[in-house]
């Protein structure tokens, strides 16, 4: 627990992460400049937070950048310590010192918090944003500019409480990142430099999107389902397959190979 | 150490000794090629085609340059951007985001020593840059000749079916020059983006490069405007179709000021960039 503090200490602290807040940041605001309008107070029903933020749309250049770079957010902070550490000669140091498998755990929970938080920031920050300039008015289905199809995924907590379905899907997004960073940080074992690290979860998540769309598999795709706007329905089932994939490569890739890894 | 033996080492090194990593553009081609197969047997069962039509290797180019119309944005609208079209170029970045930085923090700093003249170094990477966008681009190509050949249908010609299909009668009606636009075009903006990839790279970091220049592609899909390059190899957007700005020519112009000004920047800077603080890569 001590390690695993001391980790979330330095992870925070790291230029990948302070970068990732930059982007998000960048990004939550560029949303809200596109994708400014009016209030309409006239005979139409005014425009809601829950149908303007970067998750209640998917048209404007910030939402679609923020999707795409999403891997690269989430392994920014943290996912490339291992690698760093193997090669300066830290991570044989903290072996002699404690058992090698509470220090990978401490590196895992590092990877996937730091993950989670810079993956959920552009949403998190982007929401908070908006609610200054928006009113929250609760969606409804009969003015026709929610996109959230009436199958989509928890579909009734976004037309009855909306906060708790923004709060709910940035939970789910934050997994999702968090998932990825792990990947990310047991690429480590495997290869040796920090940009191949850093881009290969990208360049898979891209190919994934390409494939999947190509095969017209939207539910497959996880552009389409993380964001939030559910342009094909999103299924829980699907969400959890990707999470249980993530982590068990991740787990077998980071433990086995790490707890045998021969470090001189 | 002349700049003709420094493009050597660069191509000898950043292009033959990482020949595994232009597989990737070999993949990228067999599946766009298998793609538009099946889009083609899918429109011929749903009557939109004739016949069962054999595509050729231009019809295959024009697949993956057809891009997408150009977008007018509405808040509460919808945009897919075209994945096929962007896949081109990210894998193009991935295959060159490392090697600058590798090479000058490693060994690439006897051969600085070696060249005696950072303009030359710099020189080189850029020429380096050109020829593996055109090895890459060779690859795809050569992939779809070969597929084509295994597949018994091996043509050049454009099919004006699957044009007409795909893209729009115009680009036929106005005798668009196709040679130039699927063949010149395309390598004109790879190296313009690379270019723009390593001067960032050299800035900041090789990841910071991706994700600029993998943004600056978006970038080009949702804004219909010269300096973003994108917009000249997107058929659909092409003069001939929608009239606007994007023409060979201009293509030129601006690609070539863009490449120009990155090569500009990359210069100063790194005739100034203190290069013994040697950064962990």
């Amino acid at each position: 627990m001590k390690l695993l503090k001391e980790f979330l200490k330095r992870g925070v602290s790291t230029a990948g992460f302070k970068t990732a807040v930059m982007i998000s940041t960048t990004l939550a605001i560029a949303q809200i400049l596109q994708t400014h309008t009016k209030v309409d107070l006239g005979y139409q029903y005014p425009t809601s937070l829950f149908e303007i933020w970067i998750g209640g749309e998917w048209a404007s250049y910030a939402n679609a950048i923020t999707m795409l770079v999403l891997p690269i957010l989430a392994c920014l902070p943290f996912s490339t310590s291992l690698l760093l550490d193997k090669k300066s000669g830290y991570l044989a140091q903290l072996y002699l010192r404690k058992p090698r498998a509470k220090i990978l755990a401490a590196y895992y929970g590092t990877a996937f918090l730091t993950g989670a938080i810079a993956t959920s920031l552009p949403f998190a920050t982007n929401l908070l944003l908006n609610a200054l300039i928006y009113p929250s008015l609760l969606p409804q289905t009969t003015t026709f500019t929610f996109l959230p199809s009436l199958r989509g995924l928890f579909i009734e907590l976004f037309y009855t409480i909306p906060w708790v379905f923004c709060l709910l899907y940035i939970c789910i997004i934050a997994i999702f990142g968090g998932c990825i960073a792990c990947v990310g940080l047991s690429l480590g074992n495997f290869v040796k430099n920090k940009f191949v690290l850093l881009a290969t979860p990208f360049i898979v998540y891209f190919w994934i999107y390409f494939i999947t769309m190509q095969l017209g598999l939207y539910k497959l795709n996880p552009y389409v389902f993380l964001n939030p706007s559910q342009a094909g329905n999103a299924q829980m089932p699907i969400i959890l397959g990707y999470y249980a994939l993530m982590t068990g490569f991740s787990s077998i890739a980071l433990f086995a190979r790490g707890l045998k890894d021969d470090l001189i | 150490m002349t700049l003709f033996k420094l493009v050597k080492y660069d191509i000898k090194n950043g292009v033959f000794l990482s020949w595994h990593k232009l597989l990737i553009g070999a993949v990228y081609a067999v599946i766009s090629c298998m793609i538009l197969d099946r889009q083609i047997q899918n429109a011929v069962e749903a009557k939109h085609l004739p016949s069962m039509l054999k595509a050729s290797v231009f019809d295959y180019l024009c697949n993956i340059f057809k891009g997408i119309d150009r977008y007018s944005f509405t808040a509460k609208g919808g945009f897919q951007i075209p994945a096929l079209w962007c896949l081109f170029f990210v894998c193009y970045f991935f295959i060159i985001g490392r090697y600058i930085v590798n090479d000058l923090y490693g060994f690439g700093t006897h051969i600085l020593l070696k060249a005696k003249s950072r303009k030359t170094w710099w020189i080189s990477k850029c020429i380096w840059v050109f020829m593996t966008a055109l090895v890459y681009f060779a690859v795809i190509v050569v992939t779809m000749i070969l597929y084509c050949a295994f597949n018994n249908h091996l043509s050049f010609s454009i099919t004006k079916e699957i044009l007409t299909f795909h893209v729009s009668t115009n680009l036929w009606a106005q005798g668009l020059n196709f040679g130039v636009a699927m063949l010149v075009l395309p390598l004109l903006v790879l190296f313009t983006m690379g270019m723009i990839q390593i001067t960032i790279s050299l800035l900041t970091s090789p990841i910071v490069g991706l994700l600029t220049v993998s943004s600056f592609l978006v970038a080009s899909v949702y804004f219909y405007t010269p300096m973003l390059v994108g917009n000249f190899v997107v058929l659909k957007r092409s003069e001939a179709v929608i009239g606007g700005f994007a023409n060979s020519t201009n293509a030129f112009i601006y690609c070539l000021l863009i490449a120009t000004i990155a090569f500009f920047i990359g210069l100063v800077w790194f005739e100034r960039k203190d290069i013994l603080k040697n950064e962990q890569q």
